[in-house]
């Protein structure tokens, strides 16, 4: 139902081509120290190259304390690199804003608002229209199967739905990247399956850029356009892997693409890099 | 999930427990004079201290109305505590959003806290006369730096992604301010201006035992001159019931209106 709704002012571009060749975001010489200058100081990231085109869905796997929080958040401005620089078009990261939206791996919703007040936020900082404002929230909150649940508080709902209208929050605002940390992980895995294919949807529809932070590898090989694997201690990119399945055309069956060969040795490849990083 | 069986029963219950455990009370009270535990001129018995109020509320006692008395009562706890908020709230709230402000204040806060208010009591009588003025000055003394204490600590507990999450979706600092730090630092807020005003109305006895011509305390004050404990009685359990109302008050609009507290 959510996708016959007709979008105000969105432009109903098709899917991106792969590949393209300027990078949108960019990650130069990026490297976080915590508590630099201190006897504790950590090297969290050590100096990191990282490109990405506009429409991609860039999945970031690796073990706990590889630095893939730390370097989502670089991009989303809640953390100033020690060294280098993170740009979106060319324009530096200076700190938190709307054409970034993120969903984090707790919902982090505003409980004193309702559903609709939460979906809503973005547009009405922003000062957009009332009834563009109300266009948003009824086609987001319909796209995330949230509409009839508008007037609740978040409390009120499942973890699966907190998660699901945090989604719809950060999609109201239309912003160019969505940044994702691990926004499954907390769900049981029917419920994470069917995220999955709502995400993937949302993004197919939209054409929006993605960074999407996971612990499962099968999720990132599923979801992404690319999958970079880190490394702990201290966090680099060991390597990055294309992956074919998010752009696959065609009615998409999610237990045919994850039963098939290709999607099982890629997904084998990714997880040996991964043991054989943490097996030393 | 989270509740405990059905409402109403839960009402029944409470309030059941309740009327057994103040039946039991009196009954223990009246026992202790009818059974000569304690001499008959040293504790009025239940039906004395109804008389009394009687008496009381017809009569007034010493040239002041009951009604006088507690409202005079009321009045000072009250305006001591609208003072301390008015105050207190904006200055937890800078606190918390400024580092300058909170070492500037956080000392000064924190000295006043554990400070008997009592001992104010005398130089705010010397210098604000013994009239409402030192009263009230006292209770909001009293009430201030819990407030403002309760505020900075509501202020610092808000979850940091939710300041981040409003960030990104693009709030202002002030729109952040209103839409997300006051309503999520509101439940705490709100638990401090409670206990602020029991401090507050446990002070005023006092400043009214020490200097007055009205209010619950005084009038307590000036029975047990005279040796009569139905009226001192009497006092004590108005006072009782006068907190328990003003806390039930608080506690419903807290209730009524910060429906998200403790709920994520």
């Amino acid at each position: 139902m959510p996708d016959h709704l007709v979008i105000p002012a969105v432009s109903g571009e098709a899917a991106p081509l792969a590949g393209a060749a300027s990078d949108f975001v960019r990650f130069d010489q990026v490297s976080v120290t915590y508590g630099a200058g201190t006897p504790q100081a950590t090297l969290a990231l050590t100096p990191t190259d990282l490109g990405f085109a506009r429409g991609d869905f860039v999945c970031i796997v690796g073990p706990s304390g590889c630095g893939k929080t730390t370097l989502m958040q670089t991009l989303a401005g809640f953390l100033k690199p020690t060294g280098g620089a993170v740009s979106v078009g060319d324009v530096p990261v200076t700190g938190p804003g709307p054409d970034r939206g993120v969903v984090f791996q707790h919902a982090a919703l505003f409980p004193w608002k309702t559903v609709a007040g939460n979906a809503g936020f973005g547009p009405a900082m922003r000062g957009l229209p009332r009834a563009e404002r109300r266009a948003r929230v009824e086609y987001w909150l319909n796209s995330v199967g949230l509409w009839e649940f508008r007037n609740r508080y978040p409390y009120q709902l499942s973890g699966g739905m907190q998660q699901r209208l945090a989604i719809a929050r950060a999609l109201a605002n239309e912003p160019d990247i969505l940044l994702m940390d691990e926004p499954f992980g907390a769900l049981d895995a029917l419920t994470r399956e069917k995220m999955q294919e709502e995400l993937h949807a949302v993004w197919k529809r939209r054409g929006m850029t993605v960074l999407f932070i996971t612990h499962s590898v099968d999720e990132a090989v599923y979801l992404g356009t690319e999958v970079v694997v880190m490394s702990q201690r201290p966090g680099c990119i060991l390597q990055r892997i294309p992956a074919p399945f998010a752009r696959l055309a065609g009615e998409r069956d999610i237990r045919r693409i994850k039963a098939g060969s290709d999607f099982v040795s890629l997904r084998e490849r990714v997880l040996s890099l991964i043991w054989g990083e943490g097996g030393g | 999930m989270s509740g405990q069986g059905d409402p109403s029963g839960e009402r029944w219950m409470r309030l059941g427990l309740g009327t057994l455990s103040v039946a039991i009370g009196l009954a223990a009270w009246q026992a202790l004079g009818s059974f000569h535990l304690i001499p008959s001129g040293l504790l009025a018995s239940p039906e004395e201290v109804w008389a009394a109020l009687i008496d009381i509320s017809r009569h007034g006692y010493r040239g002041t109305s009951l009604g006088q008395d507690i409202g005079a009562t009321l009045f000072r706890a009250l305006a001591g505590f609208v003072i301390a908020t008015v105050i207190g709230v904006p200055l937890g709230l800078w606190m918390g959003m400024s580092r300058l402000t909170a070492a500037a204040a956080d000392w000064l806060v924190q000295f006043l806290r554990p400070l008997p208010p009592l001992s104010f009591l005398v130089l705010l009588t010397l210098w604000l006369g013994t009239g409402d003025l030192a009263k009230v000055g006292l209770l909001a003394l009293t009430a201030f730096p819990i407030i403002t204490s309760a505020t900075y600590a509501a202020v610092g507990s808000v979850p940091q992604q939710k300041i981040l999450a409003a960030q990104s979706l693009g709030a202002s600092s002030g729109q952040i301010f209103r839409h997300v730090l006051l309503p999520a630092a509101l439940p705490m807020i709100s638990t401090g201006l409670r206990i602020a005003l029991a401090a507050a109305f446990s002070t005023v006895v006092a400043a009214e035992l020490m200097a007055g011509s009205d209010g619950l305390g005084w009038m307590i004050f000036s029975a047990s001159q005279f040796l009569r404990n139905d009226i001192i009685l009497l006092g004590i359990i108005l006072l009782g019931l006068l907190g328990m109302g003003l806390n039930s008050l608080l506690l419903g609009l807290d209730r009524g209106l910060i429906h998200w507290r403790g709920r994520d």
